[in-house]
């Protein structure tokens, strides 16, 4: 089996006509074999790289393919064989190609053994992929505790109350990151602070990590990174998926999904998750619980319908919490003056549908149209501090593809409507806000052979309250090589901020909220180059990535905690602001089931604070992440271990407090250790896991803990975990769908 | 930091230990673990997954891994619970071929389409 050689032989039918084309073309795929013989080859890949029609050659090598407008190039691959690319310009030519056996080092895809985390070199944007193995890794339990072990996202707590969790992306805060699932908004308005712990872990298939600006197609959101999940599909989920959890903290959670499919076009889906955290605990011994107690359900179903030139997906999700933290003890229906306790009520409903058609008359023509309803509907109190907050949002997407010419150029275009209906009421003041915003973008990309791929969008919208945004956004890569790519982006990003949700957990404190009533929308930068390289390590894939991000805010609304320590200043300003970011990160599979990986991040953010020029509050400089993850050869077992080292972070001041309610204004560095083992057997899987398990707990997290109503009082200082190591354990069962 | 060296100790000892009891097995009692490789006629990532499963949940099979590329599979097996055609009668009970040993028919037919024949592959 020392030189094979395969012969390609395409047949044309003999009417043509030029490039308007219901054309089929046909043809043989067939090898030469040691003895010199000649064999057909069954089951070859045939696609077109650009329009992505795929055909596979039957028993007899036989194969047909419909050649759409030219030129396209032809990718022929077998497993065992080099991947043949010809690029078809004139189709009434017949084609031979000769070639060798060989491992497949395809540039295009990922090469060697998949990862459970991986980086695409085709995307013309830096775009990170966790899949499921990835989540199943850090098996607990939503999506803010899905990043555990992605170097891009960092993840903190935001309070010593809520118990909830931001992200951070470019050491910019979450807000700046837009959130979507399967190009629907998920984490945005009202749900901006807790959304995170809306989203089952188990409800997701994938997630999308893009660093600085994301496709304007998905509006002007995304200044300091865009993440998209695929949450579970029905024509693809578990008949029967259960997940059970449950942790030293008295939190249990259930997961239920069930799929159908119904028949070749319909299935359907529907995905249950109660969540409960049923004792109080304190484990820093503040008088105050680590957690909240309480729970939060969600529910969806959604359906798929896939026909010959129209595809939908459609549903309904519904999310309902309530939670309460707060002195031990403590409870929202106790007269007032007692003990200190915050509450977290939360109900939301949303419509989705996604809508695909093909165009008859054009090959390359495709029409896409997304719309959400959503309520969502928000009651905290924080002691004698309440918020309500109510978001009625519609939202609607159109998008038009085609070619211009030849499948080199590319064209996406369409309508954006958006109307965000606000009520909100802080303590006595009521603010009523409704934004209507219709939009229009382009986006033009331009590809050579997938070699280099250059993204040109713009878009336009119009703000009722605020007047035209105009976001321009370029993304171009380039493959020096088929094992690695260079990237670029610079882009504008806008975000219309909410204040008192966007910061809520801001509120569990006594500080005194100063709100500048003229809130405008933040503006802001982003430019970023990343540079990838794959390489292999005794036969396995291993990458090497490193980026540089710089974010330049032209106007942006500052949380100024340095203004006094017993005050908390929320307004718009155009003084100086910026983030550099910069990561370096290796993955290696030294051995067979053997994966570490190992990631530095260095983060200068700052802006005008007080009136000075000062490195932002509660980002640390430096980072490191080392994860290392093992998985014996039945695959039986699986370890995994996570490193977390966090560097040392700027506090706000807190001189002006009496001696015994100030802090430091730098914090300690720390790791954070999480590890899981799990073992599978044939049809369920069981996990055990730790997390922070060398017991980082920071001292007097709350200012004045003993104090809550007092002047001084203070539970937003947060900068490493309340709640000491952590231990859990939990069980996947699934029933397979029967593959057709 | 002291901490993190002993933890990473700890999960690197239990995370080997698996392997290093083979590994002493194969030393003391060379003769009752053996490995066996030979050629199958799966076709697909669902093939892998049936064939590694089914063998790594027979008794005395120590792993199991198919490569995709060349559809080869490689059983290392304790010779106490089974034997070479042992092995090979459970990828042929599934409905493959192993090596020279025919395929069961019937478990084939019941194979998904994909698993029977490449064309019939919707996706990658």
């Amino acid at each position: 089996m020392n030189k094979i050689i395969i012969v390609f032989i395409c047949l044309f039918s003999s009417h043509l006509y030029g490039q308007e084309t219901d054309l089929q073309l046909k043809g043989k795929i067939i090898t030469i074999n040691a003895e010199g013989d000649e064999e057909t080859v069954p089951g070859a890949k045939i696609q077109w790289v650009l329009n992505k029609a795929v055909a596979f050659s039957d028993d007899a090598g036989q194969f047909e393919i419909a050649a759409a407008s030219l030129p396209d190039t032809l990718m022929i691959s077998f497993i065992g064989f080099q991947t043949i690319y010809y690029k078809v310009v004139d189709p009434s030519l017949d084609f031979v190609f000769n070639l060798k056996e060989g491992k497949v080092l395809d540039g295009i895809v990922v090469i060697g053994e998949n990862l459970g985390k991986h980086i695409d070199l085709m995307d013309p944007r830096h775009v990170e992929t966790i899949g499921t193995d990835e989540l199943r890794k850090a098996a607990c339990c939503n999506l803010s505790e899905s990043f555990e072990t992605n170097a891009s996202v960092d993840v903190n707590i935001t309070d010593a109350v809520s118990g909830a969790k931001k992200i951070q992306m470019l050491g910019l805060d979450g807000v700046y990151t837009q959130l979507q699932w399967e190009n629907i908004p998920l984490v945005r308005g009202l749900s901006t602070s807790y959304g995170l712990s809306f989203t089952p872990g188990t409800w997701i298939e994938s997630i999308q990590i893009t660093k600085g600006t994301g496709s304007v197609l998905n509006g002007y959101e995304s200044m300091a990174g865009m993440i998209n999940l695929e949450l579970k599909k029905p024509n693809e989920a578990e008949r029967l998926y259960v997940n059970l959890y449950g942790n030293k903290f008295s939190r249990a959670e259930i997961n239920v999904h069930g799929a159908q499919v119904l028949s070749k076009k319909w299935s359907t889906l529907s995905l249950v998750h109660i969540s409960n955290q049923f004792v109080e605990t304190d484990v820093n011994k503040d008088g105050f619980r680590d957690m909240p107690i309480g729970y939060i359900a969600a529910a969806m179903h959604r359906w798929n319908f896939e026909g010959k030139n129209s595809e939908a997906k459609f549903g309904i999700k519904a999310i309902l919490g309530d939670k309460q933290g707060g002195q031990l003890g403590s409870s929202s229906d106790a007269p007032l003056g007692s003990a200190w306790n915050a509450r977290f009520k939360t109900q939301h409903v949303e419509l989705f549908a996604k809508n695909g058609y093909f165009l008859k008359k054009r090959k390359f023509g495709s029409i896409g149209l997304i719309g959400q309803a959503k309520y969502h509907e928000m009651h905290n109190t924080f002691g004698n501090t309440s918020y309500e907050g109510t978001q009625r949002k519609i939202y609607l997407n159109s998008i038009y593809g085609d070619i211009i010419g030849n499948t080199n150029h590319n064209i996406k275009t369409g309508l954006s409507f958006l109307l965000d209906d606000y009520d909100q009421t802080y303590n006595d003041s009521t603010f009523l806000k409704t934004e209507i915003v219709p939009g229009a973008y382009a986006e033009y990309t331009y590809n050579s052979n997938d070699k280099v791929i250059v993204v040109a969008g713009f878009r336009a919208d119009y703000h009722n309250l605020y007047g035209p945004l105009i976001t321009p956004r370029i993304h171009g890569k380039w493959n020096i090589s088929k094992k690695n790519a260079l990237r670029v982006s610079v882009g504008r990003g806008y975000r219309v901020p909410n204040p008192f949700a966007d910061y809520n957990s801001q509120m569990a404190s006594s500080r005194l909220w100063v709100v500048s009533p003229d809130i405008v929308p933040e503006d802001g930068i982003s430019a970023g180059v990343t540079f990838t390289q794959k390489f292999l390590v005794n036969d396995n894939v291993a990458s090497f990535t490193i980026d540089y991000f710089y974010t330049h805010f032209l106007n942006q609304l500052v949380v100024d905690m340095d203004i006094s320590a017993n005050e908390v200043h929320i307004y718009n300003t155009n003084a100086t602001s910026f983030s550099h970011s910069a990561q370096a990160e290796l993955s290696i599979q030294p051995a067979k089931g053997f994966e570490l990986r190992s990631a530095f991040k260095y983060y200068d953010v700052r802006g005008t604070f007080n009136n000075i020029l000062t490195q932002k509050a509660f980002v640390p400089k430096f980072r490191v992440l080392l994860n290392a993850g093992y998985q014996t050869r039945n695959k039986k077992w699986g370890f995994d271990l996570t490193g977390n080292w966090i560097g040392k972070k700027r506090l706000p001041s807190t001189a002006t407090n009496p001696e015994i309610y100030q802090r430091d204004v730098i914090s300690k560095n720390f790791w954070m250790l999480n590890s899981q083992i799990t073992y599978n057997f044939k049809n369920f899987s069981v996990y055990l896991g730790g997390e922070n398990l060398l017991n980082v707990i920071q001292n007097d997290a709350i200012i004045s803990a003993e104090d809550p109503f007092g002047a001084y009082f203070d539970a937003t200082q947060v900068w490493a975990p309340i709640s000491g190591a952590n231990i859990y354990a939990g069980l996947h069962f699934s029933i397979k769908q029967k593959k057709k | 930091m002291k901490n993190i060296g002993l933890v990473m100790m700890l999960f690197m000892m239990t995370a080997f230990s698996a392997n290093a009891t083979t590994v002493v097995q194969g030393k003391e009692k060379a003769k009752k673990v053996k490995t066996v490789r030979f050629l199958t006629s799966a076709i697909c990532g669902e093939c892998k997954e049936r064939i590694e499963k089914a063998l790594n949940y027979t008794k005395g099979v120590v792993f199991a891994e198919l490569d995709e590329e060349s559809k080869e599979v490689t059983v290392k097996y304790k010779t106490k619970f089974l034997n070479e055609d042992e092995v090979k009668a459970v990828v042929t009970g599934l409905g493959y071929d192993a090596a020279d040993t025919k395929r069961d028919e019937e478990a084939f037919n019941k194979l998904p389409k994909c698993c029977q024949s490449p064309g019939h592959c919707a996706r990658d």
